[in-house]
């Protein structure tokens, strides 16, 4: 006996792109699935994502599809998990190949996650801008990001004084 | 895409990812741009420890303390001659330090085996923190400057140059913010300093508030400066020699002194040292009613105690009964011949606490 078939949703990103998918991999997004939940009836029309793109959406259901079948984490473990958060920028070896991006790339998936509210993907950009960020200098860090220096002299002196008591001598 | 990257994300994204760096990346964002600067301000400085310092970051550290704007941020403030830790939470620490005396960063490298750790290795991982006469003042002097303070731990006692007067103390208890504290630590080696506390705490706060043990809705003492020590969740304490001619009932009257600080909001206690020292000491032979004079802790559910004495038991064994409702954790430390009475040799005496560890089982 076959399979009963898996439902497929259809969404619509902010630039007319859709996309026809599995339930089960757009229930990764907790704001979709909320979203299918409140929905009592079958609709063909697709739903609208006005804040993602077609292009950083497709990365996002590359993510969600890799990672079909692993439990969601629940209220219970938010708590421990934001814990885990502070104490490892681990990432595994799918998620970091998956994340080697361009930066503009990164920080799109970054909001899409944020507000698609896919928790384990928000936690992957993070880390990656955390690694990138990690062991480098004021400057680089500028220069990596385009970041404008915006202290004056007297700031900057100001922060170096603030900063010494930590300077190993 | 953006010029300026730090502006795609908002905020809430960015404290995320501030939330995964160690303070030396914080100390180096901070020094980014003024909106990183904004942004980890509060995360970095809720998580420092005065106790984070090699000594020649003491002098730094003075400075710290004494800005309003960083003092802020300040909620935990340890004053220790030198301590060897593996976690800033003093709740663990409590369980987990084990002690280095004057040890300089050379002995400690001797001691455990290490070819060579710099400042930079120890920094990532342990804290030592070597503070001296002047710092102690610094630091007591700049407590009314932490108004967010929730945790006070002072270890000064192990170390004879640093041990603070009595107006020093009185400056300290005067000028902390009693309202808000959670966890009070303190280290006091001698019995003096036993004494020497609980003049103090007598003279700031008013006889009639410390005395009677107050009910689980009421709140702590309150001292004269009209703050209340309501939030107090944890009090150690450490002492481990008495002076001659300090009475026992003077001792055990001290203590309950200390400990009425926050006793109808205690939920955990730490006694070491206690009976620790060789048969025949001062408090092995006369305190066989300690725990008598400790009172009722309504809220007590963790108790900690390093070596039950053999002239003690009993009146552990009934202070257990006590808070055998609100107790979930015990731990005592001890070798198997301080332990003996509460089990082996005299079964009747300890038939309390065998019940008690099994009704924890």
């Amino acid at each position: 006996m076959a399979a009963p078939a898996t439902q497929q949703i259809k969404i619509r990103c902010n630039d007319e792109k859709e996309f026809t998918v599995d339930r089960d991999v757009l229930e990764r997004s907790v704001l979709i699935k909320n979203m299918l939940e409140d929905v009592t009836e079958q609709q063909d029309a697709p739903i609208p994502l006005p804040n993602v793109s077609g292009p950083v959406m497709a990365k996002v259901l590359e993510y969600c599809t890799h990672h079909r079948g692993e439990p969601l984490p629940s209220a219970d473990t938010e708590q421990s998990q934001d814990e885990t958060r502070k104490r490892t920028t681990d990432i595994s070896e799918w998620d970091q190949k998956f994340i080697t991006v361009d930066q503009e790339m990164l920080f799109e998936i970054i909001l899409a996650a944020n507000y698609l509210d896919i928790k384990s993907l928000l936690d992957v950009g993070c880390k990656t801008v955390a690694n990138m960020i990690k062991g480098k200098t004021p400057e680089e860090i500028r220069k990596l990001f385009n970041i404008v220096n915006d202290f004056t002299p007297e700031e900057e002196a100001q922060i170096k004084k603030e900063n010494e008591w930590a300077e190993d001598r | 895409m953006s010029d300026n990257i730090a502006s795609i994300l908002p905020l809430e994204l960015w404290i995320i990812i501030f939330q995964m760096f160690s303070t030396a990346d914080m100390i180096t964002v901070r020094s980014v741009s003024k909106k990183f600067r904004h942004l980890s301000h509060p995360f970095f400085w809720r998580s420092l420890t005065l106790g984070s310092l090699n000594h020649s970051a003491e002098k730094r550290a003075r400075t710290v303390i004494r800005n309003p704007d960083l003092g802020t941020y300040i909620k935990e403030l340890v004053l220790c001659p030198s301590s060897w830790t593996d976690t800033t939470d003093t709740t663990t620490r409590v369980s987990t330090n084990f002690w280095v005396g004057s040890y300089s960063r050379r002995n400690i490298l001797h001691r455990f085996g290490l070819r060579w750790v710099t400042w930079k290795h120890l920094r990532s991982s342990f804290r030592i923190f070597r503070i001296s006469r002047k710092s102690v003042k610094t630091a007591i002097n700049a407590v009314p400057l932490l108004p967010n303070l929730l945790r006070l731990t002072i270890e000064l006692e192990f170390d004879m140059e640093v041990r603070p007067n009595p107006e020093t103390y009185r400056r300290l208890w005067s000028g902390l913010r009693t309202e808000q504290l959670r966890c009070l630590d303190l280290t006091l080696y001698s019995g003096t300093a036993v004494r020497l506390l609980a003049d103090t705490i007598r003279s700031v706060i008013p006889e009639s508030n410390t005395s009677p043990v107050p009910g689980p809705s009421r709140g702590g003492a309150t001292p004269r400066n009209g703050h209340a020590f309501g939030q107090l969740e944890m009090i150690a304490l450490s002492v481990a020699t008495t002076p001659e001619g300090y009475p026992r009932d003077d001792f055990v009257k001290d203590v309950r002194t200390i400990m009425d600080l926050g006793r109808s909001s205690i939920q955990s206690l730490a006694l070491f040292y206690f009976f620790n020292s060789s048969p025949g000491d001062w408090t092995q032979l006369h305190l066989d009613s300690f725990f008598e004079g400790l009172g009722v802790f309504p809220r007590l559910q963790h108790l900690q105690y390093l070596t039950i004495g053999p002239d003690n038991y009993k009146s552990f064994n009934r202070f257990l009964t006590r808070h055998a409702s609100t107790l979930v954790r015990l731990r005592i430390v001890g070798t198997w011949e301080s332990l003996a009475p509460l089990t082996l040799s005299n079964p009747s005496s300890g038939v309390n606490f065998l019940q008690f560890c099994h009704r924890l089982s």
